[in-house]
């Protein structure tokens, strides 16, 4: 009998010993809500394909990664709009040199923990989606053909994303994002990133240091967790969602070292299963 | 094709040896329907009687066992055509397949099985597998299981696997450990205790989607959910003379539980999940000798969800990995049957008194009492806050060898906005059903019944009669005519004073029946053992062949 009673109780401590980190969840301020109307558009909404989310990951350490900045300014140059880049300094290669701000942060380590490991730069999630096989696309100079064969797909949804107003003393922006969906949406969530480019801090290129290296759109902050928020699990064809909020960009940078005449805003899609619908990018100030 | 040549050989020649010494068994279960458009009753909206006018539904079971051997393996076919089956309010759902197979074998004290299997700890608390077709449950577990007899009093079971979903699964990951013994102490004393662990890990994909749910919600309101909850039991059953004594305990580990009944708080069609641990308590307790019988249950549940996932999809029937019983009579007659109370995952304080007297030969009395409130009760707002109360009596009273009659009163309390969902219904709906039920045998063979029953539910459908007439040639034929009549609808209720007539007929050869009907059937509550589902309103033919070999 007692021989019973200590298996039962051993196993009961065994099944019970390991502790759990379980998912991310958000419990920082997010943004707030200033305007949420939802209405049916009585007259059909077009169909539009997919913008590219392009999460580049990189680092200042890192010797090959100028050469994937370059494709990703190449390809924004040329795409304009429907390429929306976001530059991820996740931990790995990323360390500042001597007195250089800080480019990483927590939000980069998120996103590449949770879909990566990242343990190539440069690399890229081309709107989260496993292409081949493998989420991370390791080679620049497949990038284009894979933003390409993106775009050309349909979306459920087009993002409009625009400044409402933003006010350089205070610091705070009020930003409206309207979604049209133009067939019946499956689960997602929506996202928002804060970015900024023009950041100097040096940068390995090669074998060389480059100490006046100009940083383009590097990831500062995620406004929302990483994977979004929820909008909605049953949203019909001819929905119109249309959101507005408010941020004070000193409640995530209380050194004011971020520039806001540089920065910008990003929105995303993101479905249930990681990979992104569509997305969109704005500049704060233009 | 060499390979398959040598096989093919060898299944032939060792075929008549394995098959002699075993036997095969089966049963088909065939259910047809077709339907009828009938807007006045609410039969109509659904594809069913728009366009697809019918649907079928099937299985068959073909299983092999062999004594000699300890061996014994089986399969079911399923089929699922234009199927209204696992969700009467859905459109209509088509698949078939295999439904189950299992293959188990004896190793002296060991018994293995793998494949689909149905089980239960206890008293399902913490786990049970079944298989209720009337409910459209198939809640069996596919994976592996082992039960070791130590001796003739004790044995103890594990298993490993996921629930069957339809003809899939879900992803979730469920283990369990259950022992159980029997001590006698004595000629009129013996214990049955038993225990029992059972362990959920939840997919990513799900808890992804419940992650992204918690995310949304207001920062104080968000939490950390579990993959894995944990469930303990401890049950024992004692038997003193002419008194049984069972009850069951059981905790469950914290974990985002699904909880409905705060759904109106927030959004009516959001998912509310909370982070909360979970207990139960039944018990029972039974005085039975010749000729008196009473039974008193007491049941309290607080956040005892145990499912799949919390996930929206996966509420009432769907996803259940357990059963909590039901403290409540569970009635038969049609119109008494219509108000039965559903058992709570999230809270519920039930109790009851059940009790049987046979004074002679051929006259029983049966009596039930039973109520089932929140967990907070409030002395002073006791009976407005009563979920369900019933007090039934009948009376059996065999008055020759040819009449028999069932005479009975029911009363019933029925929160049917708790229990129904949709928060304009009525919380407190006040049910009053006489009925009697008369059997004349005509002969050895030939027998005629009729049931007639009224019933009067003000705040729901109003005034009912019912009555059916059944003529019997036993054992191959059946006939009866039915109607269910609502002479005076309830203020409620839009509905003309319909009829809800049907005739059935069914013809039995030895284990093969074969069943027709024309079926005027209103919306209702469907329930088997505390386990409901609301059924719609139905007009159509139902046809069905049920056999076995």
């Amino acid at each position: 009998m007692m021989k019973k009673i200590f298996f039962f109780v051993g196993l009961a401590l065994f099944l019970y010993a390991c502790e759990e980190e379980g998912p991310f969840i958000n419990f920082e301020e997010d943004q707030e809500t200033l305007v949420d109307t939802t209405y049916i558009s009585t007259t059909p909404i077009a169909a539009v394909n997919k913008n590219v989310l392009f999460e580049e990951f990189s680092g200042v350490r890192c010797s090959n990664c100028p050469l994937g900045n370059a494709v990703t300014n190449d390809l924004y140059a040329t795409l304009g709009d429907r390429f929306v880049p976001v530059t991820v300094h996740s931990d790995f290669l990323a360390l500042p040199y001597g007195n250089d701000q800080d480019l990483r942060n927590a939000d980069a380590n998120e996103l590449a923990a949770s879909l990566g490991p990242v343990g190539i730069k440069p690399s890229t999630f081309i709107n989260r989606k496993i292409i081949g096989g493998i989420r991370l696309q390791q080679a620049p100079a497949t990038w284009e053909g894979l933003v390409d064969d993106e775009l050309a797909l349909a979306s459920f949804v087009d993002m409009n994303l625009e400044i409402v107003s933003a006010d350089e003393a205070e610091r705070t922006v009020r930003y409206r994002i309207t979604l049209s969906y133009n067939a019946d949406a499956p689960s997602h969530n929506m996202g928002f990133y804060l970015t900024e480019s023009e950041i100097i801090a040096e940068q390995l290129d090669g074998s060389v240091k480059d100490s006046n290296y100009e940083h383009e759109f590097v990831l500062r902050k995620s406004i929302t967790p990483v994977i979004g928020t929820s909008v909605g699990t049953d949203i019909s064809a001819n929905t119109v969602i249309i959101k507005e909020f408010e941020i004070d960009i000193d409640d995530y940078d209380s050194d004011e070292i971020w520039v806001m005449n540089h920065m910008y805003i990003v929105a995303f899609i993101r479905l249930d299963n990681d990979d992104i619908e569509t997305a969109t990018m704005v500049e704060i100030i233009p | 094709m060499k390979k398959l040549f040598t096989i093919a050989i060898f299944l032939i020649a060792i075929w008549p040896t394995v098959f002699a010494q075993g036997y095969i068994s089966g049963d088909l279960e065939l259910r047809n329907d077709y339907y009828v458009k009938d807007s006045t009753i609410g039969a109509s909206g659904t594809n069913h009687y728009d366009d697809l006018k019918s649907s079928a539904d099937s299985w068959l079971s073909l299983n092999y066992t062999n004594e000699d051997w300890g061996f014994r393996t089986g399969v079911r076919l399923d089929m699922f055509l234009n199927s209204r089956f696992h969700n009467p309010n859905d459109d209509a759902y088509t698949d078939f397949g295999v439904g189950r197979w299992f293959i188990e074998k004896d190793f002296h004290k060991l018994t293995l099985t793998g494949g689909h299997f149905y089980d239960q700890f206890g008293s399902g608390i913490t786990f049970r597998a079944f298989e209720n077709r009337f409910l459209g449950i198939d809640n069996a577990i596919f994976g592996v299981r082992a039960k070791y007899e130590f001796n003739d009093n004790w044995f103890a079971k594990a298993f490993v696997g996921v629930r069957k979903n339809r003809l899939s699964f879900y992803k979730p990951i469920i283990k369990g450990i259950n022992a159980e013994g029997y001590i006698p102490l004595g000629d009129k004393v013996s214990l049955t205790p038993g225990a029992a662990i059972v362990n959920r890990t939840i997919d990513e994909e799900s808890m992804s989607i419940i992650a992204n749910v918690i995310n949304s919600y207001e920062l104080a309101d968000r939490f950390v959910p579990k993959y894995n909850t944990y469930l303990f039991s401890l049950y024992n059953r004692l038997n003193v003379g002419n008194f049984t004594w069972f009850i069951e305990g059981a905790f469950k580990t914290r974990e985002a539980i699904n909880d409905p009944l705060n759904r109106s708080v927030v959004d009516p069609l959001f998912v509310v999940y909370a982070d909360k641990p979970g207990n139960i308590v039944y018990t029972s307790l039974t005085y039975s000798k010749k000729g008196f019988g009473i039974t008193g249950q007491f049941k309290r549940t607080d956040n005892f969800q145990f499912r799949t996932s919390p996930e929206d999809n996966e509420t009432l029937i769907n996803g259940a990995l357990n059963f909590i019983p039901p403290t409540n009579r569970q009635n038969s007659l049609r119109l008494p049957a219509r108000y039965q109370p559903a058992s709570q995952e999230i809270e519920e304080t039930a109790f009851s008194l059940d009790g049987t007297f046979t004074p002679k030969k051929g006259i029983t009395f049966n009596f039930s009492f039973s109520e089932i409130h929140r967990n907070t009760i409030d002395l002073e707002t006791y009976a407005a806050d009563n979920l369900f109360r019933e007090i039934y009596f009948d009376n059996e009273w065999k008055i020759s060898k040819k009449v028999k009659s069932l005479l009975g009163i029911q009363f019933v309390q029925y929160n049917q906005e708790f229990y129904e969902g949709p928060a304009n219904l009525p919380t407190d709906v006040q049910v009053f059903s006489p009925f009697i039920e008369l059997t004349y045998k005509i002969d050895r063979k030939k027998s005629i019944r009729f049931e007639g029953q009224y019933q009067s539910a003000q705040r729901d459908f109003g005034q009912w009669l019912y009555a059916l007439v059944e003529f019997n040639v036993a054992p191959k034929f059946s006939l009866s005519v039915s109607d269910m009549w609502n002479f005076k609808p309830g203020p409620n209720k839009s509905s003309k004073n319909e009829h809800y007539y049907s005739v059935y007929t069914s013809y039995t050869e030895g284990p093969h029946r074969f069943f027709i009907s024309y079926v005027r059937q209103v919306e209702g509550i469907v329930c088997t053992g505390g386990i409901c589902r609301l059924e719609p309103a139905f007009n159509g033919v139902r046809a069905g062949l049920n056999t076995s070999f």
